[in-house]
């Protein structure tokens, strides 16, 4: 279990994985990072030994797998399993970080056993125009092939088409069970890839097309974005944090206090009803006070994260 | 006298283009998909799905009409070839005999022109379109959504409509370019353009600036997306704004009100779904109503025939100056000296 205060939060229908086929977004501000929650999804999923694929965009699996051990999941075996794939979407994402062609072509040469055990890319036969997912050489010695990675195109439907695959792979992997196992697909987070230069709309539409393509895998997705009020100004960010709210089942909306920081309270956390929510509702697929929309306050410690009411700090009580 | 909203439900109120803008807060698509129900049955129903998947939709429109499915929301740029996003709902038979559905992409709005134009032709009958969300067009290209909006209401017949959502609150793509604040607005325009304007507030937004008129101060908010507060199941405010072929506008603030999350919208009172309001419109509606205010008084104000006739008659005394063309007339009294000369004759400057 990840983190059991929020667990009586969350939608109880599938409890504690999320109910498959729908869209929860995470939105976040500086002054509160909203990735506990992502960990709390990541642990739930991997003890209920269901698929998980986690693209880090914003972090380094190191990053997860700390905070994993905290949380009592170990990543790595996940990995070995075929539970846990994670996609490295942070190392050569923009072409900044396009290898070195020359450099490439030397690391090609002899001592091929050589282990590799980060995500140095193998030389690449075609050019950077079209999408890889290269797959550097796992030599003998290591037991775990290196995270796979997503390489900079100026189209972001490639990126599309590269998580398309992997999680194809990931779903077919695993369907050897009587039943289809569950699997929710985390992207840490949008933000990044507005940052790194692709159009508003695109993201958008990334979201809406892997939103559809988990739905066929009987699974959900979940998507961190970063909502602050300073970056409303800008067009390109507001724009996303509303198209994803717009496109969302579930939205938590984790904010700073208002009045400022405080050592129990470390921000707050809110349940929101989006547009996506109303309808669910009016169709009835959510009852009515499946998911009341709520604040609370939370406190992050070592281990495990609280999630209380208002009012209801153990610092006041 | 029945809230205009209920009479526009009803389809009392005839209107060729009604236009829903919502926001986060409060989204118009449960009102917009009531007033789609209650469509003439006589009318083929076109359902232009760009944010919502057409099988969660569909469901939502009660009435036996004949139904259309333009399909924008599975493919939305292209990126996949073939749509095999099919849902169970598609595969069912009687889904597939009462509906044909067109599968689009939005990159290329003058094409989607073409397919929306032709399927209502091809629909020969009274129509009416449902936009679930003209924000996704937008986004696409200002000009081209103008044009689509412009090639429907070309083939509008008399009971034919348009039921449009739109989010206020997502920019447009002229929002996008550096010089987007010379541009009009695009939901000034669409405003312009519609017949019947509904605009979506939450009851819990309406109630706070009820109390804060009443104590005359104003709450500061925090900065947020959404509240806690947003898409309440059981109401919402509209303000109406219905433009009559007559040339009249009819300006009214209404709400509706759910009492099951799945149940019909009956149309209220804004006030009994926001509580008592010391609003200024009851206030304005309380003064145009008094009564003459001659009335109550202890003495007559009111004139007789005869003393209308003698103050009609009476000469007023500057009144030859009045009608003249401005030369001066100056009739000296007794005590005055009038000289006619000049006094400043004598100057030497």
């Amino acid at each position: 279990m990840g983190y059991a205060s929020l667990e009586s939060h969350l939608p109880s229908s599938h409890a504690p994985l999320l109910p498959p086929g729908t869209f929860l977004s995470i939105s976040d501000t500086q002054a509160s990072d909203g990735n506990f929650l992502l960990h709390h999804f990541v642990s739930n999923y991997i003890k209920a030994d269901q698929n998980v694929v986690l693209v880090g965009l914003a972090g380094i699996l190191v990053h997860y797998t700390m905070v994993g051990r905290k949380l009592g999941v170990n990543l790595a075996t996940a990995r070995t399993k075929g539970n846990f794939q994670f996609v490295d979407g942070l190392t050569q994402l923009t072409d900044y970080a396009a290898p070195n062609k020359e450099y490439l072509a030397k690391l090609a040469e002899p001592k091929p056993a050589t282990t590799t055990s980060t995500a140095t890319p193998s030389p690449p036969t075609t050019t950077t125009t079209g999408a890889r997912i290269t797959r550097p050489a796992a030599a003998a010695a290591t037991p775990l092939a290196p995270p796979k990675v997503l390489s900079y195109s100026p189209k972001l439907v490639e990126l599309y088409r590269a998580l398309e695959g992997i999680i194809q792979e990931t779903a077919s992997k695993t369907k050897t069970g009587p039943s289809e196992k569950q699997l929710v697909l985390i992207l840490d987070d949008l933000s990044v890839l507005l940052n790194c230069g692709w159009p508003c709309r695109d993201v958008l539409a990334l979201v809406r097309y892997l939103k559809l393509l988990v739905a066929k895998f009987n699974g959900t997705l979940i998507t961190l974005v970063h909502a602050d009020g300073l970056m409303a100004e800008e067009v390109s960010q507001d724009g996303l944090v509303k198209g994803v709210f717009y496109e969302a089942d579930y939205i938590i909306d984790v904010r700073g206090l208002d009045s400022g920081g405080s050592r129990d309270v470390h921000g707050q956390l809110s349940l929101l009803h989006g547009p996506g929510y109303l309808l669910r509702q009016r169709s009835g697929q959510v009852r009515e006070n499946e998911w009341p929309a709520l604040t609370l306050h939370y406190k992050i410690l070592d281990n495990n994260v609280e999630v209380f009411a208002k009012g209801y700090s153990s610092g006041v009580l | 006298m029945a809230p205009i909203l209920e009479k526009i439900m009803a389809g009392k109120e005839a209107s060729p283009f009604i236009l829903v803008k919502d926001t986060l807060e409060q989204s118009g698509q449960v009102l917009g998909l009531e007033l789609l129900s209650n469509s003439p049955s006589d009318h083929a129903i076109i359902l232009v799905c760009a944010e919502t998947a057409p099988d969660r939709l569909l469901p939502l429109v009660k009435g036996n009409q004949k139904k259309a499915i333009v399909d924008c929301y599975s493919n939305p740029l292209g990126w996949v070839k073939d749509i095999t996003f099919s849902t169970t709902a598609a595969r069912d038979a009687t889904f597939e005999n009462t509906t044909t559905t067109v599968s689009l992409t939005l990159r290329n709005i003058r094409k989607a022109t073409k397919v929306i134009t032709d399927l209502i032709t091809s629909q020969r009958s009274n129509f009416t379109i449902y936009f679930d969300s003209l924000s996704q067009f937008l986004i696409a290209s200002v000009p081209d959504t103008f044009n689509l909006l412009r090639s429907i209401t070309a083939l509008l017949t008399d009971t034919s409509r348009i039921i449009a959502i739109h989010h206020e609150d997502i920019p447009d793509a002229d929002s996008f370019l550096p010089d987007s604040s010379s541009k009009p607005q695009a939901s000034n325009s669409l405003a312009h353009i519609a017949t019947t304007l509904i605009t979506l507030k939450s009851s819990e937004a309406l109630r706070q600036d009820q109390e804060d008129f009443k104590r005359g101060t104003v709450t500061a908010k925090e900065f947020s997306y959404l509240t806690v507060h947003g898409n309440a199941w059981d109401s919402a405010v509209c303000e109406v704004e219905h433009k009559r072929k007559s040339g009249k506008v009819a300006r009214e603030t209404n709400a509706y009100h759910q009492s099951t999350p799945t149940g019909n919208l009956t149309v209220v009172n804004v006030w009994d779904v926001v509580g008592d309001m010391p609003d200024i419109d009851k206030m304005d509606l309380e003064e145009s109503q008094t009564a003459d205010p001659a009335a109550n008084l202890s003495f007559n104000l009111n004139l007789t025939e005869e003393q209308r006739k003698a103050k009609n008659d009476t000469v007023l005394p500057y009144l030859k100056t009045q009608e003249s063309t401005g030369a001066i007339y100056y009739e000296p009294d007794a005590a005055d000296d009038f000289d006619d000369d000049d006094p400043d004759d004598d100057l030497t400057i």
